[in-house]
């Protein structure tokens, strides 16, 4: 089977053999008439080196992972653009990425802020959104991977702040500079097996720092919580 | 001694330089470690492979320091990138 997408900017044509897989990619479907930049076909030695990280695992979400693993890099090194695990927000024009390990509460936060914002915030993507630097600038975009909730878009907008996110009894924000961001940046982000990646991880990396602010977010999960995070990062005179 | 093949620098803003080692399956770093200026003027020095005596030589033409002092930096620089396995003996 096949199917043409588009991902972060990028047209992609895909060859697959699960049906889930089609599915799973319909948001992204792509029908204009460029030709591909991207040619991606999914075999059975992929699945396979899949199985062996997850074992035990169907083959038709193997094939999905597979997808993920080969298109990430393809868009890393060829494309700029990083996939990074956070849930991302697009508030006033601009985009907000909340990162933190997996079930610190970033969906719960940025749920919270859709209903304090209503249709004055829409969602990028909950889980794993793309950073992408283009003329020198770095956008976050929707990507099919978009968490158990299926929250998001294709839809991009620039990076404006990414918030690191904790839990707390009370609410606060504060800035941080980004020496103290940056761990976070890199132990959430993904693809970062080879020297190619690694190196545009990198420079995307340094450009966040440069071009970013950075915020550190401790919350509960009361809804002054998203009053907290607004008024402390999103809200301008 | 000589940084490893495999693990990379780069300036962030600030100042900050990041070490990072690449290369396992997992998608994971292998070590990740922030130098300063003179941590990465050590670094540039390590790439092309300098015993601690080139290093402290390296620090005490660029920086006006103690010997002492540039010995000590260089000695804590060095641990750290071990730390990460970043050298090589």
């Amino acid at each position: 089977m096949q199917g043409v997408y588009q991902i972060a900017g990028v047209i992609v044509k895909l060859i697959y053999s699960f049906e889930w897989t089609g599915k799973y990619f319909e948001r992204y479907a792509y029908s204009g008439d460029k030709k591909e930049d991207v040619y991606l076909e999914i075999t059975d030695s992929d699945i396979d080196s899949e199985d062996k990280v997850f074992p035990n695992t169907p083959r038709y979400f193997l094939e999905n992972l597979a997808v993920l693993r080969r298109l990430s890099r393809i868009l890393l090194v060829d494309y700029n653009a990083l996939l990074f695990h956070g849930s991302s927000i697009k508030v006033n024009g601009n985009a907000y990425v909340f990162t933190a390990p997996s079930g610190t509460g970033k969906s719960t936060h940025t749920k919270l802020l859709k209903e304090y914002l209503g249709d004055k915030m829409e969602y990028i993507n909950d889980d794993k959104p793309i950073l992408k630097v283009v003329d020198g600038k770095v956008f976050v975009y929707g990507s099919p991977w978009n968490g158990k909730h299926g929250r998001g878009s294709n839809i991009f907008a620039p990076l404006k702040a990414v918030c690191v996110v904790s839990r707390g009894e009370e609410n606060s924000i504060e800035k941080i500079p980004p020496n103290v961001a940056i761990k976070y940046l890199f132990e959430q982000s993904l693809a970062f097996s080879d020297e190619a990646s690694a190196n545009k991880v990198l420079d995307i990396m340094a450009l966040i720092t440069k071009t970013a602010s950075f915020y550190l977010l401790k919350c509960n999960m009361d809804i002054s919580a998203a009053k907290c995070s607004y008024e402390g990062m999103i809200y301008e005179d | 001694m000589k940084i490893k093949k495999g693990y990379l620098l780069r300036e962030m803003a600030g100042g900050v330089n990041v070490v990072v080692g690449v290369g396992n399956e997992a998608n994971t770093l292998k070590g990740y470690v922030t130098l300063n200026d003179s941590g990465a003027l050590i670094w540039k020095v390590l790439e092309k492979g300098a015993s601690l005596q080139d290093v402290v030589s390296a620090i005490l033409s660029e920086y006006e320091v103690e010997e002492e002092i540039a010995r000590k930096d260089a000695i804590l620089v060095i641990e750290k990138l071990k730390e990460i396995g970043a050298l090589d003996d």
